[in-house]
């Protein structure tokens, strides 16, 4: 026997309403983490994100009879926690320092310049492997775990946007809706995030023979 | 093109998000050259893998914090600072 599927968030919306504990803890485990990563792409350290989180949860199911179901819940909730960071954020320059602000590396980190000679060839091609070796490097850990490590070391709006356009798949107008960041921009923080993340993997698969099984 | 600017543009491809003359360099390029291939091939192994990865938990402790937050609810109006 399997136990049912999780209810989808929609499905979660009468027991939401009806303030149900087991509902709330289930909402808030799929995706506190992916809105305070979202949070701090939009400039706030790890606290203040965590915080302004915080608050949006209790904004949006204290007013959960002014989601009408036009978007999904997910961007809804999304929704809410831009609109609350972004205030945040206005604030916290108001009164803090530059060197305050998360991200000045989100703009860092294209293809490894020193991957390549001075006329453009690779200096030392890319190590070769495919899924199946990140799967033997893991050595039984999930790849989802490793996918979830490798995208909390990128830069928080590099983090955000990768999450948004990779992880959760949505497009590129939908996610200049929700984050407010051009599609140009998007496209160069994305790529960014990706080769980082090849890179992390390429990583795994190359140091996987030093930690041979015991 | 060089091998540089063909990794550069790797990812874009992936998005259908290159002009029609780049996106020609490109494949004529990577249909020359193995090394850009294989890069290419793992930046869309990448981007396949993250498809879908559930979002971590919280830490406990944080999930604990928000739930007994919603279940406090509504604040007082002079409950804030």
């Amino acid at each position: 026997m399997t136990a049912p599927p999780d209810p989808n968030d929609e499905e979660l919306l009468p027991r939401l309403r009806a303030r149900e504990e087991a509902a709330f803890r289930l909402l808030v485990r799929r995706h506190h983490v992916r809105l305070v990563a979202v949070a701090r792409g939009l400039s706030l350290p790890q606290e203040a994100a965590e915080e302004v989180v915080q608050e949006a949860w209790i904004a949006a199911m204290r007013n959960l009879d002014g989601f009408e179901g036009r978007s999904s819940l997910r961007t809804w909730l999304t929704g809410i926690v831009v609109l609350m960071a972004r205030k945040a954020a206005a604030a916290r320059r108001r009164t803090r320092t530059f060197s305050d602000l998360a991200g000045p590396d989100d703009e860092e980190g294209g293809v490894d310049a020193d991957a390549f000679l001075a006329d453009g060839h690779w200096r030392e091609p890319p190590w070769h492997w495919s899924e199946v070796d990140l799967e033997r490097a893991l050595a039984g850990r999930q790849v989802w775990a490793a996918v979830q490590e490798a995208i909390g070391a990128l830069p928080p709006l590099q983090a955000s946007v990768i999450r948004q356009r990779d992880v959760e798949g949505l497009g590129a107008r939908e996610t200049e809706a929700m984050l407010g960041l051009s599609e140009a921009r998007q496209r160069a923080l994305l790529d960014r995030a990706r080769f980082r993340i090849r890179a992390t993997f390429e990583r795994l698969t190359r140091e996987a023979p030093a930690r041979a099984m015991p | 093109m060089k091998c540089r600017e063909a990794a550069e543009h790797a990812s874009a491809l992936l998005d259908h998000d290159l002009d029609l003359t780049l996106r020609a360099r490109l494949r004529l390029h990577l249909a020359a050259c193995a090394p850009c291939r294989r890069f290419a091939e793992q930046v869309r192994a990448t981007r396949d893998l993250l498809r879908g990865a559930p979002a971590p938990a919280p830490d406990p402790g944080r999930e604990d914090a928000v739930v007994a937050a919603l279940l406090r609810g509504k604040p007082e109006p002079d409950d804030g600072p």
